[in-house]
């Protein structure tokens, strides 16, 4: 039979020292009559016992200059990142403020077109002046692509040979700067 | 129970930790060499291996050193920072995926009977400490953490559920069935109606 909730507090209290002259006397009288809860009272007690007396472990040798060393390491790297995330930060800013101007340049025509049906005109014929131009150069850039291909057949394979080549060179010379500054 | 957890913190390490967050690596080491002992025991009694122990021990105290400015002053430091490597641990065991307590496997005999000295007296031997924590690693990660807070700190109810992040009738509740576990664990429930009542006169 397993103990209920009140031997069970019992017992624990027991276990902590924790219990009253009263409390003990009831705990005591219960177990007297219940082989079983006595039994598990026994071991209960065994554990708290072998607990009470398991040593603390010691640390390995050199732990806490292990630790400092990973701080640091750790600190290099986010003092590392520090300068690249600022570079990103005000490289962003740079290209808003740049494209300041030309946002408002698109409202301003926007606006007009919105009151006047010839502005409205005007702009969509600029608009697809724009695309058209943007199309000719693709279709020049292609057809000299071509003619690329025709006169050197290995050029796109010297390419791709090229482009990891040079990723590579570039991640190199990236660390090295890390490892410099 | 081999340490206290004290309820306020040292002003001196409170000067360390001000000192810390200001940047100052110095006061920090200082804290790494203070607690490094305790760290790593809550670690190896919780992880049950040296190597992943140190590892987590490791990673606790970067943790804390990153969120060193999330410390409330008015915890103890000691609390707050064993709370960090519980937690960690126990995130470590619950990846680990074991089945608690399902293999029957018989485990290393512990010789504290009840005819033996008084513990006070008694230098416990490295193979019993082995010992114990295997039975230990049996148990699932929130009992192996409530015992190990309860007997290597000594840390209240209220504490260890601050510490868990959970209730002190919780805590109550996985200690009495984490010391059920361990007592059948290390002393098979004999067969009904066997008297057993001699183990009880020294109790």
């Amino acid at each position: 039979m397993m103990a209920n909730q009140r031997q069970r507090l019992l017992m624990q209290d027991a276990l902590d020292d924790n219990l009253t002259p009263e409390a003990q006397r009831e705990l005591f009288q219960h177990l007297d009559t219940s082989a079983a809860e006595t039994a598990q009272f026994a071991r209960l007690k065994q554990v708290d016992r072998l607990l009470k007396t398991a040593p603390m472990e010691t640390a390995p040798e050199g732990l806490a200059l292990r630790i400092l060393a990973r701080l640091s390491e750790g600190l290099q790297s986010q003092k590392l990142m520090r300068p690249s995330s600022l570079a990103l930060a005000v490289g962003l800013a740079l290209v808003a403020l740049g494209l300041l101007p030309l946002l408002g340049i698109v409202g301003a025509l926007i606006i007009n077109a919105v009151g006047s049906a010839s502005a409205l005109k005007v702009l969509v014929e600029q608009i697809v002046t724009i695309l058209a131009f943007l199309a000719q150069t693709v279709d020049s850039l292609i057809e000299s692509a071509q003619a690329v291909l025709r006169s050197y057949p290995e050029a796109p394979i010297a390419m791709f040979t090229l482009i990891p080549a040079a990723l590579l060179l570039l991640w190199r010379a990236g660390r090295e700067e890390m490892t410099r500054s | 129970m081999t340490d206290q957890s004290g309820a306020s913190t040292d002003p001196v390490i409170l000067e360390w930790v001000n000192a810390a967050v200001e940047g100052d690596q110095d006061a920090f080491s200082e804290l790494v060499y203070t607690y490094q002992e305790s760290v790593y025991n809550l670690c190896y009694r919780l992880l049950g291996e040296r190597t992943e122990a140190e590892d987590a021990a490791q990673e606790a105290f970067l943790r804390a050193y990153l969120n060193l400015n999330r410390y409330d002053p008015s915890r103890s430091f000691k609390t707050w920072l064993l709370s960090i490597a519980s937690n960690h641990c126990i995130d470590r065991l619950r990846r680990r995926r074991i089945h608690w307590l399902s293999i029957d496997e018989p485990l290393p005999s512990l010789s504290l009977r009840e005819d033996d000295p008084e513990p006070e007296d008694v230098a416990i031997s490295r193979e019993q400490s082995k010992a114990m924590q295997k039975l230990l690693n049996e148990l699932p990660p929130d009992y192996r953490a409530a015992v190990v807070l309860r007997y290597w700190y000594d840390y209240s109810y209220i504490e260890i559920a601050d510490i868990l992040d959970t209730t002190e009738s919780a805590i109550k509740s996985r200690l009495f069935r984490a010391r059920q576990l361990l007592g059948d664990k290390l002393n098979p429930k004999p067969a009904s109606g066997a008297r057993t009542a001699p183990l009880l006169e020294n109790a």
